[in-house]
């Protein structure tokens, strides 16, 4: 029989394992403080928390998926937090985007308490999870992720396990640092081309077919130059939140980063004039205004 | 470029373009008419500043990795996998974990001749090129510790000496 699985966070990623995971099967308890979250939930025929307390009192395996890492303490070991479940050998999957610090803090106050804290990523979008394409990092105490396994499998494409605790965070922090320097090289790249009088559809396109090309370019290239920056339903997220992270935990352990931060600078620039809101792709955009350009795009 | 994979851009004159493409067919993968003249070489500086820049984003990355104490060849598959890989990233990320650095026989061409030429069109049109321009000052270094000879995978060497960590390699 299926574990039952409590969800603790119901926001893009966390509402989209919930859903993934009533689709293949799993019975679902969840709990988020947007009540609007809770009913989507119900409506897929998964059942409401009362507390993070009550998810874990009730679950087989409890999922975080916590949007920062005030939020993430208070569930962990706060005033109705998983923690007071008084849960001796439940496993608790965290895949939060946090400091690795906060993530081990918490490991240690829930191992007294008796609960294993996994240190968990993901690395995509909603929809990149509701597609049954999301790849999963875990980390942390090897037995509880041999028990998460087959949860994992029942919202993921691919889930690995990649040695001792916060290796899954390390891991995501690399991937966003490429993806973040992915992101301005792609407006960088088209700009330039732009501004030297190159159509952008045939620079697109040769630039996909050739050894310069990226994931990411081969994505956000087409978004930019089709000027299309709202359907991905993409936002600067990453400058906003991973990138501090990842700058700080470089800026830690001595991590020379000079690509990325110039990068990162780009993404400053474009939440700053308006870009927020949009897909990084907009980052054409972004450069065209640096280079005395104007932007007709419509802006937040 | 012996193995046939060869892509060319031509630009110019259409009629004279018309004209040899059959020779060009005969020594080339793909090949691509892109208008008016000059069109061809701006294409190019395009493709080379994305070169350019994976190349030191390809080597920035693994330092990254290195530094917080993962295996840098169980990150290299990763994240090939991932949203963040590249074609630079495919090829010379797994030439940098494997230590290897003469097997491609790139070398530092495009910053030692390219890289001029791509930054003065680029500020001759005053299209920013931040990122390029950090990217080439790590390619400029690598030269300058004696990696020239070397495949730009290399400059995981050069990142690595940026962060402290000892390189492992024999130079020029």
């Amino acid at each position: 029989m299926a574990m039952t699985v409590g969800i603790v966070g119901l926001g893009a990623m966390g509402g989209g394992i919930a859903l993934t995971l009533r689709k293949n099967g799993f019975p679902v308890i969840g709990y988020d403080l947007r009540d609007e979250l809770m009913v989507e939930l119900e409506a897929a025929g998964g059942s409401r928390g009362k507390s993070p307390r009550d998810v874990a009192e009730r679950a087989d395996v409890v999922i975080l998926s916590m949007p920062n890492a005030e939020a993430f303490h208070t569930v962990c070991t706060g005033q109705g937090g998983v923690g007071e479940s008084g849960r001796k050998d439940l496993v608790v999957a965290d895949t939060s985007t946090l400091f690795i610090a906060d993530k081990a803090a918490a490991e240690a106050r829930l191992k007294d308490l008796g609960i294993t804290l996994l240190d968990c990523t993901v690395s995509g979008t909603r929809l990149t999870v509701l597609a049954g394409n999301l790849v999963l990092f875990a980390s942390g105490d090897a037995n509880a992720a041999k028990k998460m396994a087959p949860v994992f499998g029942g919202f993921t494409r691919e889930h690995n396990y990649v040695g001792e605790f916060g290796n899954a965070s390390k891991i995501k922090y690399v991937i966003n640092l490429l993806i973040c320097i992915n992101d301005a090289a792609t407006g960088e790249a088209l700009a330039y081309a732009t501004r030297m009088g190159l159509d952008p559809q045939e620079t697109y396109r040769l630039v996909a077919s050739s050894f310069a090309t990226s994931k990411v370019f081969d994505q956000r290239g087409k978004l930019a130059v089709d000027g299309d920056f709202t359907s991905s339903r993409g936002f600067y997220g990453l400058a906003e939140k991973d990138a501090r992270i990842i700058g700080a935990e470089a800026t830690n352990c001595h991590a020379h980063v000079p690509v990325f931060s110039a990068a990162l600078q780009m993404h400053e620039m474009g939440v700053a004039t308006g870009f927020g809101k949009l897909d990084t792709a907009s980052l054409f955009e972004v450069y065209k205004i640096a280079g005395g350009s104007p932007s007709t795009v419509k802006r937040g | 470029m012996l193995g046939g994979r060869l892509v060319l851009y031509a630009s110019g004159d259409r009629a004279a373009y018309d004209e040899i493409a059959h020779v060009i067919e005969g020594f080339t993968q793909k090949h691509w008419y892109l208008g008016e003249f000059g069109n061809a070489s701006r294409m190019k500086y395009v493709v080379n500043m994305l070169v350019c820049i994976n190349n030191a984003a390809t080597a920035e990355a693994p330092t990254f990795a290195a530094k917080m104490g993962l295996d840098t060849k169980q990150v290299y598959d990763h994240v090939t996998q991932s949203f963040g890989s590249s074609r630079v990233w495919e090829q010379r990320a797994r030439m940098a974990v494997e230590g290897d650095y003469v097997s491609a026989r790139g070398t530092y061409n495009i910053s030692r001749k390219d890289a001029k030429i791509i930054g003065a069109e680029a500020a001759a049109v005053f299209s920013p090129a931040l990122l390029f321009s950090v990217a080439l000052q790590m390619h400029y270094s690598g030269m300058a510790q004696g990696f020239a000879g070397l495949d730009t995978a290399s400059l995981y060497e050069v990142y690595r000496m940026a962060a402290g960590l000892p390189s492992t390699v024999e130079r020029d």
